[in-house]
């Protein structure tokens, strides 16, 4: 007869009731888990009397049942459990002190604490050594680019994803050049971060060896949550509703109005060019509406003929003061809306279990019109056939569907880059909001003239918003199934397939009637990744000595292909969204790629008294891509750890102390198709096709490249693991790099594909994180973790000292430079005299020197702080990251004072003069430099000339990247059980979320130099049309039935 | 494992080249010399509206690497392909191997020629060799111009008319005896250029070439209605309106009443007439000017199809007259100046008989055998509009028409620029060889003169 058991399971350090305690009744399958208020009750078959109680950094107990009915359990805190199980590569779970590499961990739940959509933005600052360069809010799922201790190839380069073993695409098709265009977000974010359990970073070669040629940047392993056994349906609420709002603007000028002079402009009234009805306006005071720069009258409430004004309606007309519109910009954005609503399903026993989640994702963003619906579906689940046979399968599918992403960059298509760039102060915001005149066509401001109502250079903002908004379209699956089969205690094999494919249109736009000519062009990519797997393990103890092998085979097969057509030379039928609209032969571009390697690998762990540990890998890859004769390519890795404590013994203040040292080499290959000579097929003219020489010379002679890297690590847990301490140093050599060296055009191509170069990125990691304090009911526990990181070109090839990676808008440039760090910005700077003053002509502008080297790219050093606080059922997390140095040049910076928009380009000089007055009546900005022979002057510049003459001067619009940003905050409440007995719910948590709060220290003003993140290869070495930074506030609800 | 089959062959790009698509190609970018506009703005033929730093020679770097990476590259693959004894015979359906080697180093001659009157040393000789060669030393312009004489020389007298004409030839549709034609009248040009510094080449050249026979009619760029293939004077205008006729332009022949300035310049849109626009003044004062005041480049010159010139008869005649007045050639100067003037009008369809005699016969305009050059430089600036440069270089060898730089230059010179920087990847990657360069030829700016250039 069944008996039943009940009883508390506390903890022995606080005494504290333990929920989630697994109760299991010994040799059964029965089981539960203790609640909120760590009880719990079983019931006890016939014939059984040995109950287990286990939790996670706990020692497991066994209780054998005497008379009582009742039994509380006191469980003490396993010091070995400080040794924590983490995921390494392939997926294999292993105590962390035999893993003799650098990995960090992150759970699921501190990546998701402010619902950070992305899981690349929901990364920065919470591991050491990781940068993200984020895109801003109003991007609406925009890219975020992640870099792993730095640059570790010519190019950037950044991790391989994997979920569950299955490696995720994470390709950006944002523009990678000059940034200008839209940007349909990273691949990545297509994971839904509420199913994400754990992410483990692999930092370096040594951890990621394993994987193989993509994992020279390291990887970024992610664990889904499975189904368990536990209390409850397994169901499980997540809805959150936040708000965001334009948050960092420029600092505007609001003095001075559109134009180029400070003289207003006068209505001739002339009967051979206007109606006789114009007379009456004859003398009238008018802005230089053709002008896109704010260089003209004061805005001192004379009342002028607005550009409105010269329009149909009844506006007609009117003269309006002329008055200062400060909030204008601000006012031409919306208030965003994001609405996350996720629900999961999940259940287990001991033969099986599985989880099913769904999550909703809506959005309106800042930008007017714009729109972005992401939809998640994922199912995780296993099953045991028989004792030894175990089938798994997982699936994820996420579909995007976005409407009027917003366009960043120096290009017409983004409002910003007006705004910041080429605009008038004066404008009244909502005077432009009715952008259609009463016949339909489109008012913009920039009118050439009272006659002639056509925009010069700019059209309506919101014109660009709204009818120019692009259409975009992803559907993403991805996941595996395997059958693994237990052959003996010892020895498992299992086989995986594996599959990650997405298919993204994109439809562009420009409506009928604007300033450009009317476009329609439709983008199809099609991107698969398959691998066929077989994973052989065998684990088994000998004594003192544990052995733990792994060998296994890869297939990986990639295909992608690109179709593209877009309207050439308009619309036949306006408005009329349709390739078959093209009036001229459209273009048409239609790609593809395949790509196979083939791998080999096995590993081995040998334990010494669970002390020393010896870890070595081996792989062997062959790439379809490479030359036959250079496509095999084998390389090793070797690691080891040692628990040092288990010799000294543990003491209470040093409980658990190890040391890691290693040393990996991986192998890298290519993209196809580019080691044979063929040949560029051009727009043809006529019927006569158009071919030509490719600019690239082809190399048949490729092999692959090889990056090494040691790495040693001291990890150290003091009071029991109430602080813990991670440091690791780290060098990567990445030698014989693949890449396209520039050469000179004279040759006859411009760029030569060859092994060369070696790129050296050195770094120390640190992260400190523990309980601070603990106090009754009050506990506060924080994360510390920071990098310090530095890249340098040690070799490019023969006789090249200098590649340039890219170049920015007007000459500014990002070089790879031999001897120094990756990232070199070059450009055109000031000359400086001895005394440390820039020297200058009589005139008092800038002597110019080109050709200057004016920093580089890469921080010094990156990081995060988290505190997390919890009083009774409150919680308060905080979360700030932090990035030091770095440059960048800023294109918004140098047009914003250019066209005299910035509020540095008015007020009044160190005379009290207004600065925009003639120099000749005690204006002009003054000039302090040397003169080219030597002596010392000062000199006041006309404002305009000023500002004209540091276009293109690079240095000037150099900022430091350094920031401090406020990035996440969390007050949550968790409902007493009490109050949830009579509900459904046995848990319920609601909070207050915030993102992106506060940049609380920052270089340049007016722009977020954390959220540079345009452009697909993320080089962020400038901006330009930026657009504005977000903050959001909300709040989430999460419920567990 | 290591067997891949064809996996690795690019299904993007074709393997085989089709020698036609590479004349194509090549041809295309002859659009990139006649359709410039930053010599056209030297030549002070056009303004700038709005924002006049080109016309204020802020520029110093230009990039050649687009012509060597494009149409020369695929010139020389051309002359290989065609030469080689294995490949020879695979590309035969373009042409005879011997009419497309012509027709390869003629057009090579021409892009070449263009490019050394910008820069001046070039790589040449150990140019366009791919990857056996990836730091070509540069020669000096001398030599530069005596080997081209020489090739257009040899490819006229390859040209084989009794065998396969070339495929692919948007600009004489395979007419060979016009290429031949063609290859004399840009001998006759370069020999011309080189007459202040080499008159005794110069000379030879000249005759030779003439005597071989010159084009007859106007040698014009074929632009088609459709965008991929359009004037680029029409995409410059489609969506701004920045540049207008000069006032050096329309203050010279506005007083002659010269019936071209109609065709080159339309009205104003406040209906003020024909109204130039001031060259070379800075930002401000050119933003302040309202833009229906000014009169834009003429309709005509820039309608979607619009042909522009690449070497016109105007332009060959102006060489005879000049070539007749050093005594090479034993014809009237003042008959070929007045037939140059004609081919202009008729060129731009305002020739009547009565009008070309009473512009003809204005003081001014009439022929002086003592101011021949003068009289040659100012007129053969109005018919090289839009040849920007040509028209740069005749004005840098004749020292005609007498242009004042630009008020506000941005330079430090202040002066006209008299040839164009090389790109600063040569500066970068190309160092020795660079240097060396510059070391014999002078700074590398704006203000270096060229080695024909010595008056």
């Amino acid at each position: 007869q069944d008996r039943t058991i009940s009883g508390t399971v506390s903890s022995s350090e606080d005494g504290g009731p333990l929920p989630g305690v697994s109760v299991l009744v010994k040799g059964t399958t029965l089981g539960t888990i203790t609640g909120i208020d760590g009880e719990y009750s079983i019931s006890l078959p016939e014939g059984k009397n040995i109950i287990q109680f286990s939790f996670v950094g706990m020692v497991s107990q066994e209780v054998v049942v005497a008379e009582s009915n009742v039994i509380d359990v006191t469980l003490d805190p396993d010091v070995k459990a400080l040794n924590e199980v983490i995921v390494t590569a392939l997926g294999v779970s292993r105590d962390e002190r035999s893993v003799g590499s650098s990995i960090q961990s992150v759970d699921g739940d501190k990546l998701s604490a402010v619902r950070e959509p992305n899981l690349v933005g929901s990364l920065a600052g919470k591991v050491a050594g990781v940068q993200v360069i984020g895109s801003s809010g109003a991007a609406l799922g925009g890219t975020q680019n992640i870099r792993l201790r730095g640059i570790n190839s010519l190019g950037g380069g950044s991790p391989l994803f994997v979920v569950d073993g299955t490696p995720i695409a994470n390709n950006s098709f944002s523009p990678d050049n000059d940034g200008a265009g839209r940007d349909y977000g990273n691949l990545a974010s297509d994971i839904n971060p509420d199913d994400i359990e754990s992410v483990s970073v692999l930092k370096g070669p040594t951890a990621a060896a394993l994987y193989g040629n993509r994992a020279a940047n390291g990887v970024i392993l992610i664990t889904t949550k499975k189904g368990n056994k536990k209390k409850g349906l397994g169901v499980d609420i997540n809805q959150s509703t936040s708000f965001e709002n334009v948050y960092i603007l420029p600092n505007y000028q609001n003095e001075y109005a559109g134009g180029y002079t400070q003289d207003f402009l006068t209505f001739n009234y002339d009967p051979a060019i206007h109606p006789e009805s114009w007379s009456s306006f004859d003398g009238q005071k008018m802005l230089n509406y053709a002008a896109d720069e704010s260089w003209g009258p004061r805005m001192d409430g004379t009342p002028v003929r607005h550009w409105d004004s010269w329009l149909p309606g009844e506006q007609f007309g009117e003269l309006r003061p002329l008055v200062a519109q400060p909030d204008n910009v601000r006012d031409f954005f919306d208030t965003g809306i994001t609405v996350n609503t996720g629900v999961s399903f999940s259940g287990g026993n001991d033969e099986g279990n599985f989880r099913i989640s769904a999550n909703n994702i809506s959005q309106k963003g800042v930008m007017p019109g714009s729109e972005l619906t992401k939809n998640n579906l994922s199912f995780n689940g296993s099953q045991k056939f028989t004792d030894k046979l175990n089938v798994g399968i997982n699936f994820n599918y996420t579909g995007t569907e976005g409407l009027g992403r917003p366009a960043s960059g120096y290009t017409g298509r983004n409002p910003t880059n007006s705004f910041n760039q080429w605009f008038q102060r004066q404008i009244d915001m909502d005077r432009l909001r009715q952008y259609k005149n009463p016949d339909g066509t489109y008012r913009s401001w920039n009118i050439r003239s009272p006659l002639d109502a056509r925009p010069l250079y700019w059209d309506n903002p919101f014109y660009e918003a709204l009818e120019n908004a692009p259409e975009d379209r992803r559907d993403r699956v991805y996941g595996n199934i395997s059958v693994g089969y237990q052959f003996t205690p010892e020895f498992k094999v299992t086989g995986f397939v594996r599959s990650d494919f997405y298919n993204q249109k994109i439809e562009d736009r420009i409506a009928s009637g604007g300033l450009d000519l009317d476009f329609y062009g439709v983008s199809q990519r099609f991107g698969k990744e398959d691998n066929y797997e077989i994973l052989l393990q065998y684990d088994k103890t000998f004594g003192n000595l544990s052995l733990s092998a792994t060998a296994g085979g890869n297939i990986r097969k990639n295909i992608y292909s690109y179709l593209y057509e877009g309207t050439v030379g308009g619309l036949s039928v306006p408005n009329f969204y349709n390739i078959d609209a093209s009036v001229d032969r459209p273009t048409t571009d239609s790609y593809k790629q395949n790509k196979t390697v083939r791998s080999v690998y096995g590993s081995a762990s040998l334990g010494y008294q669970n002390t020393i540990f010896l870890d070595a890998t081996l792989r062997n890859d062959w790439s379809s891509s490479l030359p036959v004769a250079n496509n095999s390519y084998l390389y090793p890795s070797i690691a080891t750890s040692f628990v040092f404590t288990e010799l000294m013994g543990s003491s209470d203040f040093l409980s658990f102390g190890k040391l890691r040292l290693s040393y990996a080499q991986v192998g890298s290959d290519i993209d196809p198709y580019e080691i044979a000579q063929v040949y560029e097929v051009g727009t043809p003219y006529g019927s006569f096709p158009n071919l030509g020489v490719p600019n690239t010379s082809p190399n048949p002679n490729l092999k692959p490249a090889l990056s090494s890297s040691y790495e040693a690590g001291l990890d150290l847990r003091f009071w029991n693991g109430k602080l813990n301490l991670d440091m690791t140093y780290y060098r990567n050599n990445n030698k014989d790099q693949i890449m396209t060296l520039t050469v000179p055009g004279s040759s006859g191509v411009t760029g030569a594909i060859v092994n060369a170069g070696n790129i050296r990125s050195e770094g120390f990691e640190v992260s400190l994180n523990g309980t601070v304090l603990e106090k009754g009911n009050f506990s506060w526990d924080m994360a510390l973790n920071a990098a310090r990181n530095t890249s340098e070109v040690v070799e490019l090839a023969a006789g090249i000292d200098n590649r340039q990676l890219q170049s920015a808008y007007w000459g500014m440039t990002l070089n790879a430079k031999v001897g120094q760090p990756w990232g070199t910005l070059i450009g055109t700077g000031f000359q400086y005299a001895e005394n440390g003053k820039p020297v200058i002509d009589e005139d008092g502008f800038y002597v110019q020197q080109t050709n200057k080297e004016l920093g580089t790219t890469l921080p010094k050093f990156t990081g995060g702080f988290n505190n997390t606080f919890r009083y009774k059922n409150w919680d308060l997390t905080a979360f700030i990251e932090f990035q030091g140095g770095g440059q960048f040049y800023s294109v918004t910076k140098m047009f914003n004072n250019y066209s005299g928009l910035g509020e540095e380009t008015a007020g009044l000089n160190d005379k009290g003069n207004p600065v925009r007055d003639a120099v000749a009546d005690g204006g002009g900005v003054r000039v302090d430099g040397v003169l080219e022979d030597g002596t010392d002057a000062t000199i006041y510049v006309d404002a305009y000339d000023y500002y004209s003459s540091l276009f293109g001067m690079h240095e000037r619009w150099i900022y430091d990247a350094s920031y401090v940003k406020f990035r996440e905050l969390r007050l949550g409440y968790s409902l007493p059980a009490s109050l949830l007995t009579k509900t459904p719910f046995h848990t319920a948590n609601i909070a207050l979320i915030a993102k992106n709060l506060w940049l609380i220290h920052s270089n340049v003003e007016g722009l977020d130099p954390s959220e540079f993140g345009v452009g697909a290869n993320g080089y962020a070495y400038f901006e330009s049309g930026q657009l504005p930074g977000v903050r959001s506030f909300g709040f989430n609800i999460k419920l567990g039935l | 494992c290591n067997d891949f089959g064809d996996l690795n062959t690019d299904p993007n790009r074709p393997s085989n080249p089709l020698t036609s698509g590479l004349l194509t190609g090549a041809q295309r970018s002859v659009s990139s010399v006649v359709g410039d506009a930053t010599s056209v703005l030297y030549a002070q033929q056009l303004s700038e509206k709005q924002y006049t730093e080109a016309s204020r020679y802020q520029t110093i770097y230009f990039n050649f690497n687009d012509f060597y990476s494009g149409p020369l590259m695929n010139l020389q693959r051309i002359i290989e392909l065609n030469t080689n004894e294995e490949t020879k015979g695979d590309v035969l359906s373009s042409g005879s191997n011997e009419n497309q080697i012509a027709v390869a180093r003629i057009l090579k001659a021409y892009f070449f020629a263009t490019l050394t009157d910008r820069w001046g040393e070039l790589p040449y000789t150990e140019a366009l060799k791919g990857e056996l060669d990836f730091s070509p030393a540069y020669d000096s312009q001398e030599f530069i111009y005596t080997d081209l004489l020489k090739e257009l020389k040899e490819a006229a007298a390859q040209i084989d008319p009794g065998t396969a004409a070339v495929e692919g030839d948007l600009l004489f549709d395979g007419n060979m005896e016009s290429w031949r034609r063609f290859a004399n009248s840009l001998r006759m040009i370069l020999a011309l250029r080189i007459s202040d510094v080499s008159p005794q080449a110069a000379q030879t050249n000249f005759t030779e070439a003439y005597s071989g026979g010159i084009l007859l009619t106007d040698f014009m760029y074929p632009y088609l209605g459709e965008a991929n293939n359009q004037n680029p004077w029409y995409g410059r205008y489609l969506t701004r309106v920045d540049y207008a006729i000069s006032d050096t332009m329309h203050d010279y022949m506005k007083p002659l009443n010269d019936p071209r300035l109609e065709v080159y310049a339309d009205t104003t849109a406040s209906g003020k007439g024909i109204v130039p626009m001031p060259y070379g003044i800075s930002n401000a004062e050119a933003g302040s000017i309202t833009n229906a005041d000014v009169s834009y480049l003429g309709m005509a010159m820039r309608e979607q199809g619009a042909e522009l010139p690449i070497l016109t008869t105007a332009q060959l005649e102006f060489s005879l007259a000049e070539a007749a007045l050093k005594g090479w050639i034993s014809e009237s100067a003042e008959d070929h100046y007045l037939k140059a003037i004609e081919s202009s009008f008729r060129q731009y369809g305002v020739y009547t008989q009565a009008g070309f005699d009473a512009f003809v016969a204005q003081p001014d305009v009439a022929w002086s055998d003592a101011a021949g050059i003068e009289k040659i430089g100012y007129q053969k600036w109005v018919a090289l509009f839009l040849q920007g440069f040509e028209a740069w270089a005749e004005w840098r060898r004749l020292d005609y028409p007498a242009l004042a730089p630009a008020t506000a230059a941005l330079n430090s010179s202040k002066e006209i620029p008299v040839r164009q920087a090389y790109p600063t990847t040569e500066r970068d990657i190309n160092t020795d060889n660079y240097l060396e360069a510059v070391s014999r030829q002078g700074e590398d700016g704006l203000d270096t003169k060229l080695w024909w250039d010595v008056k």
